[in-house]
């Protein structure tokens, strides 16, 4: 119970923090750090895969209602939650315990996260911008804006993680 | 039949991945010209209300400088009015030039009144500007609504005003119509009342008229709103009428003031000077 209250706690904030200060970041005119992430990256696994994906799409639907943009944080939200078992097992494989843990530093490793967050991240950025986009006449911008922001979330998730792990 | 439903029982996140995905792509495909779809943009109530709350705290933060600016501004368009009414009493008054407006060059200085008190005898009221932002002693003080005072010391960042509600105050005033000539002084108690001394018994005044500022004195041009007459009766040695005036300044609630850099009076001032030197 006090996991869940925490876990609602977390994607509020991380709605608010959304909506009301990253979506006003524009560094350079092109990078905006997309940070409600964390809360699909970083879900415990005890959480079922559907219990996973809907929350995502919640959360996703928050910022696009905030947002103005119809859909495109909860259609790349919802694509990152159903990829994030496999994902996770492209980088960590755990010894056979099959105890659920929750995606991080921690259990993780450094290295792991990166890997992990990087690939999450840059997956769910490129569709956030491409429904943005919607079209591939600007490919730099795209690219730029793409590049841009996936190093902005991550600076920001691995900033969070390193306070967390303290 | 049996298989079928084991299948997509054990691929049941696929169904449910594969309807968000759907959900969201009518969302953004069909919804962004459909009118009716406001619900699902920051204009619905919720939304509009989360929004609004936002806006009413983050407002404040810019209230400061929304303030400063609208001080700022004010104190242009006090500039303004000054020269544009000099103009106009030089255009009436006739053989006064260009020349004799050149004379209020006014600079004006806005402020904010950072403590203030009325209750006293004689009170002072301090300003956030000093001779930092080119203030010195002897300044006119005036709030929009009409006459506040004069400084009377000045540190590099602030400054004591001496306000009308001053027993020490003495500004050179005239009434309006009639331009007969007076001294407003406080007398304590009534924070919104002043006396108008010297004026002569003959002069021709009545309840209502306007008392404003004579030009006598360095400190304000010619003009400025000071009150309106309240009551009348003749002095002790009957030899004028004591004027109570109704001061047009809410000393209670002042804020924002300005003060009116006056080249002129440094002028004075320094013949003033010269003239006591030579006296001593």
């Amino acid at each position: 119970m006090n996991r869940t209250l925490s876990r609602i706690l977390t994607f509020v904030v991380l709605a608010l923090v959304q909506v009301f200060i990253l979506n006003k970041i524009h560094l350079f005119g092109y990078a905006t750090p997309l940070l409600y992430l964390y809360f699909i990256l970083t879900l415990g696994q005890d959480v079922s895969r559907n219990k996973l994906m809907l929350s995502a799409f919640a959360l996703g639907l928050v910022i696009d209602v905030f947002s103005n943009t119809f859909g495109i944080h909860a259609a790349a939200s919802t694509l990152t939650a159903f990829l994030r078992p496999a994902l996770i097992r492209l980088f960590f494989l755990r010894g056979g315990d099959g105890e659920p843990f929750t995606p991080g530093i921690h259990a993780m490793g450094v290295g792991a996260f990166v890997r992990y967050a990087l690939l999450a991240t840059l997956l769910h950025h490129t569709l956030v911008f491409c429904l943005e986009y919607f079209s591939f006449a600007y490919l730099l911008p795209l690219a730029i804006s793409i590049g841009g922001s996936t190093l902005l979330t991550l600076m920001l998730v691995m900033a969070i993680e390193h306070v967390k792990g303290k | 039949m049996k298989g079928l439903l084991e299948f997509l029982y054990k691929h049941n996140h696929w169904l449910l991945f594969i309807l968000l995905e759907g959900i969201s792509l009518v969302m953004l495909f069909s919804l962004n010209d459909y009118q009716g779809s406001v619900w699902l943009t920051s204009a619905n109530t919720a939304t509009g209300s989360v929004l609004e709350v936002k806006q009413r705290v983050t407002g404040y933060f810019g209230l400061q400088s929304e303030n400063e600016r609208l001080a700022e501004q004010n104190a242009q368009l006090t500039a303004q009015v000054f020269g544009l009414q000099q103009a106009l009493d030089s255009t009436a008054l006739v053989r006064l030039t260009a020349e004799t407006v050149s004379q209020w060059p006014f600079g004006v200085v806005p402020a904010t009144v950072v403590e203030n008190s009325t209750g006293k005898l004689n009170n002072y009221i301090t300003i956030n500007k000093g001779t930092a932002d080119g203030l010195r002693p002897d300044m006119g003080v005036i709030s929009s609504d009409g006459v506040v005072g004069v400084t009377y010391r000045c540190s590099r960042h602030y400054s004591l005003v001496l306000p009308i509600l001053n027993g020490k105050s003495n500004i050179s005033c005239k009434v309006r119509p009639g331009e007969s000539f007076g001294y407003l002084e406080w007398l304590g108690g009534d924070t919104r009342t002043a006396q108008l001394r010297d004026v002569p018994r003959y002069a021709d005044i009545s309840v209502g008229d306007t008392v404003v500022t004579s030009g006598h004195s360095a400190f304000f041009p010619e003009g400025l709103m000071v009150g309106v007459i309240r009551d009348f009766e003749p002095s002790a040695d009957n030899l004028s009428n004591n004027i109570y005036v109704q001061l047009s300044t809410p000393f209670a609630h002042l804020r924002h003031v300005f003060v009116i850099q006056n080249a002129g009076a440094d002028e004075r001032q320094e013949l003033r000077d010269m003239v006591n030197d030579k006296r001593k």
